[in-house]
């Protein structure tokens, strides 16, 4: 009987026990689910603040900016994945993007943006690229690095607060000579400096050609003294010679 | 934020009754799908068309309905094949000249050709006429494209963005025939011509618009009724329709009690939509209101910037920015105003100095309004390399010289719509490091050779002054031809195989790597380096020389040295 009770004061206990669990059951997801609707609320309102603020924006792409190398001296062969591992060694690459040439010479070397994960990373592949050769898929001719600039993105977000002003001159308008005259100097300055393109390039290729001829002789130069050696001429002149050649 | 959107919902259902139903679908067969349904007092059947309201368009959408259910959640749909305005594909039109209310048929497969929408986006039908010659149209007669809103005769394909005038048997899996002007409507008409034979002197006096806009009406009936009016008075009624056109507008004004109540609707619904913002229900606009208000107040403005609309479409799309622009007023209108002033003024010689003094007043370039690019996000764009490309074998390529640097693409694109009115596209050159730091250029493709023509006259000619100091220069710029193959100075290959096993071994010709100082490549790599250097002091050089010079040049302005 004694244990009966005990028993039934047992079952009692675990079934209000179990009852007790189950309203807290009930009680926590509701909880949650609260706590789930405010969550997905909160990256709204973000992506709402994050629409509004122009600086914010523009304030994340000049630090996008500052983490990015600019490259060139680049053969036009060079892909995203040849990018990438090339400058894997000096950290986590997250992006690269290469500057379209539409209107430059088609001689012109690719160029490339490299964004890092840090300024770091960036800084340090500047330095030693300064310091030492690096090359890029192929050789001998080492790539530049230097910090990226906000004009080399073509997806830069406006200036906040920045106003463009505009007005035409009529020829009446004391300023209208001197802007033709500006005009006149964009133009010339715009030759100058294609010619001046055109000289380094031209430059570019004699070095080229001269280093062409170099390894070339080089490499004759190579093959005749395999050749010598291999065909036994070798030591036919060193006996001739008195002098002993070692056996490799 | 759930009750809201269902508050909303539930107070749009009272005016809004499903018709005939065509039968069960779906999964779980519990999808029903109707021929018609009535909204807002209209009753709107499968196969018509209709404007649909979008938020931040600055034109309505036209579609036709093609599909009407309801779901097993009771959330209505309608599935509409779009027509597309000239303005949603500007920049694949190319030479084509879209006639004066032609609008094209999306088609393909992709994005734009249809979509699925709630019914309570529609605002109001519309009559759209196929003029097409295929063998499969059925012509229409003149007096029924007198009252067409629409016409279309030709197709955009959304895939490879052309327009052809032939038409495919399928079109967003429509029978292409439920595109056309239907057979049935002309055995129909005869019928009716008849029936309406002996009422047609009491009909002819109301006018067709008023009955159409009536709105209970299909537009099928509209048809068999301007039909039995042009069987009777052939003769009168060209001259009667012209006379009450202007007419017919003011009346609704008078008569109607509806606008007035619908504008209080009207708010209604804006207030709701602002406290539920994110309401998947897009707020309409109703027809007659737009007509009402429209026709009260000077048509001036904006108006003047869509001359090929007609007259009640002017007055809706004036209406519809009046009620839903809530980013103030349209600022492109001003500049246009403003602009517009400058070129009317340029033409007249004698004017011309007395304008002067206001024409040298610099105005403040402002965005160009939101909806011009959003059109045309309707479809991907094509990569800038294919553009630029197509742009400059039709002559369409104008590269500025003399910006500022730091503009972006974008404010390149509203530069040229507010000096001349043009939308275009527009990219900066990025720089590099042979680029001066001072001159900014841009590559800007015009819609056709012409405007880009009158563009660059205007641009070496007059003088469009930028910031204060910076004359834009305009020209023409060859490519670089894609064909050229892109050749590299300075990486050498030796094809001998032997050597090249030899480098193969130690992994040393493709990686990337710094050269060892014990390396042949190492010696050939420090002349590379030199002549590097060499160049990036002849360019400092360069630039810093041609800076000075134009800093001589600006300093000789008057205005610049003023401010």
């Amino acid at each position: 009987m004694n244990m009966r009770t005990m028993a039934c004061g047992m079952t009692v206990v675990t079934l209000h026990e179990m009852v007790h669990h189950e309203t807290m059951e009930n009680e926590m997801p509701r909880v949650q689910r609260r706590k789930q609707v405010l969550l997905a609320l909160v990256p709204l309102f973000s992506f709402i603040a994050m629409e509004l603020s122009d600086e914010e924006q523009y304030a994340a792409f000049k630090d996008k900016v500052k983490r990015t190398v600019y490259f060139d001296n680049l053969t036009p062969q060079a892909t995203d994945a040849v990018m990438k591992t090339a400058l894997d060694q000096f950290g986590n690459v997250l992006s690269v993007q290469f500057i379209p040439n539409y209107i430059g010479p088609s001689k012109m070397p690719a160029a490339a943006l490299v964004e890092m994960e840090t300024e770091k990373q960036a800084m340090k592949i500047i330095e030693e690229t300064e310091d030492f050769p690096f090359m890029i898929s192929g050789m001998p001719r080492p790539v530049r690095a230097f910090p990226a600039e906000i004009e080399m993105y073509e997806d830069r977000p406006r200036k906040p607060g920045r106003t463009i002003q505009c007005q035409w001159l009529e020829e009446k308008d004391p300023d209208f000579a001197v802007a033709q005259q500006i005009k006149d100097l964009v133009k010339y300055q715009a030759t100058e400096a294609s010619f001046m393109l055109k000289q380094q390039l031209a430059e570019e290729e004699r070095l080229h050609n001269k280093h062409g001829e170099t390894l070339k002789a080089n490499a004759k130069k190579l093959d005749l003294i395999e050749k010598v050696l291999t065909d036994g001429s070798a030591r036919k002149l060193g006996t001739c010679y008195n002098i002993r050649l070692q056996e490799n | 934020m759930s009750t809201l959107q269902e508050k909303a919902s539930e107070e749009e259902s009272l005016d809004f009754e499903w018709g005939c139903r065509l039968g069960k679908g779906g999964l779980n067969k519990d999808v029903n799908f109707y021929k018609s349904f009535k909204f807002d007092g209209v009753e709107y059947f499968l196969n018509d068309c209709v404007y649909f309201w979008r938020e931040e368009a600055r034109e309505l959408d036209i579609g036709k309905l093609v599909k009407m259910w309801e779901t097993a959640s009771h959330k209505r749909k309608v599935k509409t094949v779009w027509f597309l305005r000239p303005n949603d594909i500007k920049q694949w039109l190319g030479d084509v000249k879209p006639l004066e209310n032609e609008i094209f048929l999306a088609s393909g497969e992709g994005v734009g050709v249809s979509n699925i929408n709630p019914p309570e986006s529609i605002c109001g039908k519309c009559k759209v006429v196929c003029t097409s010659d295929d063998r499969r149209n059925m012509q229409v007669s003149e007096e029924e494209l007198n009252i067409a809103d629409h016409t279309f005769f030709r197709r955009f394909d959304v895939d490879n963005y052309t327009i052809s005038d032939k038409f495919t048997d399928l079109i967003a899996g429509q029978q292409v025939e439920n595109f056309f002007n239907k057979k049935i409507d002309q055995k129909l008409k005869k019928l009716h011509v008849k029936a309406d034979l002996n009422q047609e002197s009491r009909k002819v006096g109301i006018p067709a618009r008023a009955v159409r806009d009536n709105d209970s009406n299909s537009t099928a009936s509209v048809m068999q009724l301007e039909k039995a009016a042009s069987l009777a008075k052939k003769d009168h009624f060209i001259e009667k329709n012209t006379a009450l056109k202007p007419k017919t507008i003011p009346k609704i004004v008078g008569t109607d009690s509806l606008p007035a109540k619908r504008k209080v609707r009207y708010l209604e619904d804006l207030h709701h939509a602002n406290e539920s913002d994110n309401s998947s229900y897009k707020k309409r606009l109703p027809l007659k209101n737009a007509v009402a208000s429209g026709s009260k107040e000077d048509p001036a403005n904006s108006v003047s910037l869509l001359p090929n609309l007609p007259d009640h479409m002017k007055s809706l799309l004036k209406s519809k920015h009046h009620y839903t622009d809530k980013r103030g007023p349209y600022r492109g209108e001003l500049n246009n105003k403003e602009a517009k002033a400058n070129l009317d003024s340029r033409g007249d010689p004698s004017e011309h100095q007395k304008g002067l003094r206001t024409l040298c007043q610099t105005t403040e370039v402002f965005r160009r309004p939101n909806v011009v690019k959003e059109s045309s996000k309707w479809f991907k764009q094509k990569s800038w390399k294919e553009r630029l490309e197509r742009a400059h074998e039709t002559n369409c390529l104008i590269l500025l010289e003399n910006l500022d640097p730091s503009y972006t693409s974008e404010d390149v694109e509203d530069i040229i719509w507010h000096a001349f009115q043009e939308n275009v596209s527009a990219t900066m050159v990025q720089h590099n490091k042979f680029c001066s730091r001072h001159n900014g250029r841009a590559l800007v493709i015009f819609k056709s050779k012409d405007v880009a023509d009158s563009v660059l006259s205007e641009l070496n000619n007059r003088c469009l002054m930028l910031d204060d100091h910076r004359p834009v220069v305009a020209r023409r710029r060859n490519l670089r031809h894609p064909e050229d193959p892109p050749n590299f100075f300075g990486h050498l290959y030796i094809d001998r195989p032997k050597y090249q096993k030899q480098r193969d071994a130690q992994n040393a010709v493709s990686t990337s790597h710094y050269a060892q100082q014990n390396t042949a490549e190492y010696e050939l790599a420090l002349h590379w380096w030199t002549l590097q250097r060499k160049s990036t002091l002849v360019w400092d050089a360069l630039h810093k020389q041609q800076a000075k010079e134009m800093e001589v040049h600006v300093s000789q302005l008057k205005t610049h040295n003023t401010n």
